[in-house]
């Protein structure tokens, strides 16, 4: 049976989608936002990430494997040579490491999400997101095949920076997309997420012609995605299509900071204000200008 | 309504009972009611109990001095010079030289177990109160010619004089008009209520809920805005110095009043709901009996409030509520009249007094009981066995004390103010104290199940699957209250299942245990021709856990337990829906004296127009899968923590403790604490 590397199951997700949901997260990403709120989704491969903060230096995981060292009370960790195998994780009487990337069947991943079932009936179901969960997309047509013969409402969050075929292959079983939309310029786009926009501009003008429902998803990070010309560019590409039911204006903020340097990775998040109630209020309607129907999520 | 703007006036309002300026006119300083009361007494020296408590409310409601209020539409405070109480007091004596051996508070917390007599779990039948009017209960009560009968129609004449008084001193002649007839307007109703409600309560009971709010006054309401005396607004301005007068009374300290809404909703649901929006208060407390069919305006209108901040609203399951009671044997048109006589505790409106208070056992103290007792178990089975044969002593150990308290209710404080209006009482020529009630119900609480559920899923991974320790240490381990085993309590709080994740290992535990306790209970008779009933949820979880010792589960000696049906505080790792996956596998038809699921969200779960419709979606999900109670409180703990360092900042700030709001700011701070760890442990 098929099978996805995931980072996380959250019960009771009330962002990710109408209603109350479960949300399961994939791992491994094809853009590298430099606001990433989920730093440990971005590689394919299985993580260990370390809390510092609850660390307390008491050595167990060292007991176990010598990727781990405690020198003068402090843990010093190897991570290339750390195989990920989680055993550590187990050790770890102060739940400072966990293991990122452990895999899941399709059965495994539709027993999780049906836990919540009867919290869905209102309007509510599972979404998939990530990282980007359709870099695993057979795995995502399969449970979402399951989820819809259990008449679950299913929904994607998706970057779009994906090949098109894997929008076919999950299109018959998911009833809405939530899309990102990060800049309309190519060449900022690049800047701020490694990559141009021309795929998932490109994937997102298809998606819409299937008649799929979309929520559009913007973060708003000051100084990066909320100038005029962003929003400008924004709408002017937005309002072009057609079966966008909203956008969705969603706050920066810098709360996934520490997990940059629980995983290792170099900490690009900006340092800017997390914008407020107001100042997503000037953006969305700057975007309404466009006859766009926008939520600002902070109201 | 010739009052000023509720707005205006609300801060006199608020303090009316703490700033009343008692008038001169039409009444006997304290010397001379003493006077009165102590001849009395001499002269009717054999005189029943029922008949001289009924002798000093008259003589209290006839002569003592009444407050001067006009700003009121409410008014009718009076000065009663502690005379009831110490009366009271002269009660419980009588009771001790009546029923030898009875304890009125008992308590062993060796045991886990207590019983009382319970004076705060009634209310009368304020539909008859309506229908009939204080000259129609004094009618009826005079047919009849027993000691009760007699009290009856002398507190209810008393009242009426009272009344009168309270018109001519206030120029208020809705009290006149409640005096001499049933009440025609909505303005008559209310004072009617609240003139009775607060008549008894000085009488020594109190009076839980003020009943159906939307189905009692809803032909008044209706009336008056045909006949063009109220209008919309009017009625709710009305409203509100209503509702007021009840959080005037403890400024938001006590248990609070409730008022039920539903399960059938009319314009004045809608209505009052809005009232309750706009007077944003710790006091009245709302009941909602929802059904799956209960109208998504309505749903959304008071998710608002709760949502908003005004959380003392509980939801109650309205069918598995009814089939609870008939399960325990209420016909079918009774158990479809019930209302919740407490916080969260239903019973049938007019025809059952639950005193769902009398006694309680603490669950978990069982377990640390069974370890105590030195002896060993092979298996967890045994374990097991033994923890639940030790509910069934202590709980009969209880229900020895308890039957005392019953029998001896009748000497401490016979009600005839209340009991007049139950169509049973007055029949029966009984007073509720002494089995008037068609169901006269001693509650049952069983408390702290996370606690106890944690606890024996902890000692069969300690000592029976990982035999980390044995049974002898543990026992150890506890009376030392963790010290030194960091470690191992650091691995039974992780890994060990806990209550509230939907995990089968505690969550069976839990079914078992509940099952258990409420068939130990099943029809077993108490002292007063009634019931032992159970409910299940556990309150005063800061003040009780002060005296309960650590605990297999990880938890230390003296910290708080779990409340209601939640999971341990912080344990619930899957979030609300896992706990309330957990909860819901509990057969809540098994708990006719009530149970309740505390939720606590984040403000942003519940955020906007989405929001609502998010809180209304969870209601309506534990509803339709066989939840009882639940109730919120939607916290962040940066608010919280701002609110202990800048109080006055927060004034309006309420927190559901259990089945009551207080203000945050009104909290000990070991309490506050406590809801900040939670809220933590949730952002």
């Amino acid at each position: 049976m098929t099978s996805a590397r995931y980072i996380d199951v959250k019960r009771f997700a009330v962002h990710d989608g109408p209603g109350i949901r479960t949300t399961l997260f994939l791992k491994g990403c094809s853009l590298r936002c430099i606001w990433c709120h989920n730093p440990e989704s971005r590689l394919p491969q299985p993580e260990l990430a370390i809390h510092y903060p609850k660390c307390t230096g008491c050595g167990e995981c060292a007991k176990f494997c010598s990727c781990h060292k405690i020198t003068a009370g402090k843990h010093e960790f190897d991570r290339a040579r750390c195989k990920a195998c989680g055993r550590c994780e187990e050790v770890c009487p102060s739940e400072a490491l966990e293991l990122f990337g452990k895999s899941m069947t399709v059965e495994e991943a539709a027993e999780k999400l049906l836990e919540d079932r009867i919290f869905y009936a209102d309007g509510g179901g599972i979404t998939l997101s990530g990282g980007e969960p359709l870099l695993q997309s057979a795995f995502c047509a399969e449970l979402l095949a399951r989820m819809k013969r259990e008449k679950i409402h299913c929904a994607v969050d998706t970057c779009g920076n994906v090949p098109w075929s894997a929008f076919e292959a999950v299109l018959p079983c998911t009833d809405m997309f939530l899309y990102d939309f990060k800049c309309a310029d190519p060449e900022k786009h690049l800047r701020l997420t490694g990559a141009r926009n021309d795929l998932l501009l490109e994937n997102l003008k298809k998606l819409d012609a299937t008649g799929k429902n979309i929520e559009i998803r913007m973060v708003m990070v000051p100084g990066l995605t909320m100038d005029e010309a962003d929003l400008r560019g924004a709408g002017e590409f937005l309002s072009r299509l057609r079966n966008v039911s909203a956008v969705r204006l969603l706050a920066y903020h810098s709360l996934a900071r520490s997990k940059f340097k629980a995983v290792g990775h170099p900490d690009t998040m900006p340092e800017a204000e997390s914008p407020n109630e107001e100042a997503l209020e000037k953006c969305a309607e700057a975007l309404r200008s466009f006859d766009l129907d926008v939520i600002n999520s902070l109201k | 309504m010739n009052y000023a703007p509720f707005d205006e006036i609300r801060p006199e309002l608020e303090k009316q009972y703490e700033n009343a300026v008692f008038s001169p006119e039409e009444c006997w300083d304290e010397a001379q009611l003493r006077e009165a009361w102590e001849n009395h007494k001499r002269e009717n020296p054999e005189e029943e109990r029922i008949l001289s408590r009924a002798f000093l409310i008259a003589l209290i409601l006839e002569h003592a001095p009444v407050a001067v209020e006009k700003f009121n539409a409410f008014p009718g405070k009076f000065r009663h010079f502690d005379l009831l109480k110490e009366d009271l007091d002269a009660g419980y004596q009588l009771a001790r030289k009546k029923i030898p051996g009875v304890v009125t508070d008992g308590k062993d917390l060796q045991l886990g177990i207590g019983w009382m007599v319970d004076r705060s779990h009634t209310a009368p039948d304020w539909k008859n109160l309506m229908r009939l009017g204080l000259p129609g209960l004094i009618e009826r009560a005079e047919k009849g010619d027993s000691p009760f009968h007699k009290a009856v129609v002398t507190v209810y004449k008393a009242l009426a004089a009272f009344c009168r008084r309270v018109a001519r001193i206030n120029g208020n002649f809705v009290y006149a008009e409640i005096a001499e007839h049933a009440p025609q307007s909505l303005h008559e109703a209310f004072a009617l209520a609240y003139v009775l409600h607060d008549a008894i309560e000085f009488s020594g009971e109190e009076v839980r809920t003020m009943g159906r709010f939307d189905e009692i006054y809803i032909d008044f309401y209706r009336n008056d805005l045909k006949a063009g005396r109220l209008t919309r607004e009017s009625a709710k301005e009305l409203i509100k110095y209503f509702w007021i007068a009840f959080y005037a009374r403890y400024q938001g300290k006590r248990f609070g009043k409730n008022f039920c809404f539903g399960p059938d909703f009319n314009e004045l649901s809608y209505l009052g709901m809005e009232v309750y929006y706009e007077l944003n208060t710790v006091d009245p407390k709302l009941s909602v009996l929802v059904r799956t069919d209960m109208p998504q305006d309505f749903a959304e209108l008071y998710a608002r409030c709760i949502r908003d901040g005004r959380t003392a609203i509980v939801s109650l399951n309205y069918d598995v509520v009814v089939a609870g009671l008939i399960r325990h044997g209420r016909t079918p048109e009774d158990a479809a009249q019930f209302v919740p006589i407490g916080c969260y505790e239903p019973a049938v409106a007019g025809k059952e007094i639950s005193c769902s208070g009398s006694t309680h056992f603490y669950l978990p103290v069982m377990v640390l009981s069974v370890l105590d007792s030195g002896r060993e178990f092979d298996s967890f089975g045994d374990f097991k066995e033994a923890y639940l044969e030790e509910i069934r002593r202590v709980t009969g150990i209880m229900r020895e004390g308890q039957v005392l308290c019953d029998l001896a209710w009748k000497y401490v404080n016979p009600v005839p103010l209340l009991s007049g209006t139950f169509d049973s009482c007055v029949e029966k020529g009984r007073d509720i104290s002494d089995a008037g009630a068609v169901y006269n119900t001693t509650g049952c609480v069983a408390s702290y199940l996370a606690d106890a559920v944690d606890s024996l899923e902890a000692v069969r991974y300690l000592v029976y699957e990982k035999k980390l320790c044995t049974l002898a240490r543990l026992r150890q381990i506890l009376k030392d209250n963790w010290q030194g085993e960091e470690k191992l309590r650091a691995e039974v709080l992780r890994y060990a299942a806990k209550w509230g994740n939907n995990d089968p290992r505690t969550d069976d535990l839990a079914v078992e245990i509940a099952a258990f306790v409420s068939k130990l209970l099943f029809n077993t008779p108490n002292g007063r021709g009634g019931f032992f009933f159970p409910s299940l949820y556990g309150q005063m979880v800061v003040e009780n856990g002060r005296r309960i010792g650590a605990l297999p589960s990880g938890r230390l000696a003296g910290e708080p337990m779990s409340k209601n049906m939640d999971a341990c505080i912080g344990m619930d790792r899957n979030g609300i829906t896992g706990l309330m996956d957990s909860v819901l596998k509990v057969d809540m038809r098994q708990f006719p004296c009530g149970t309740c699921l505390d939720i606590m969200l984040h403000p942003t779960s519940v955020r906007g127009e989405e929001g609502i419709k998010i809180l209304v979606s969870l209601i309506r999900s534990f509803i339709a899968h066989g939840g009882s109670g639940i109730q919120f409180n939607i916290f962040d703990a940066k608010v919280l923590r701002d609110a202990q360092v800048h109080p006055e900042k927060y004034q309006n700030l309420q927190v559901r403790v259990c089945g009551w709001n207080v203000r945050f700011t009104d909290l000990a701070p070991e309490a506050q604490e406590t809801f900040i760890r939670q809220a933590e442990s949730i952002a």
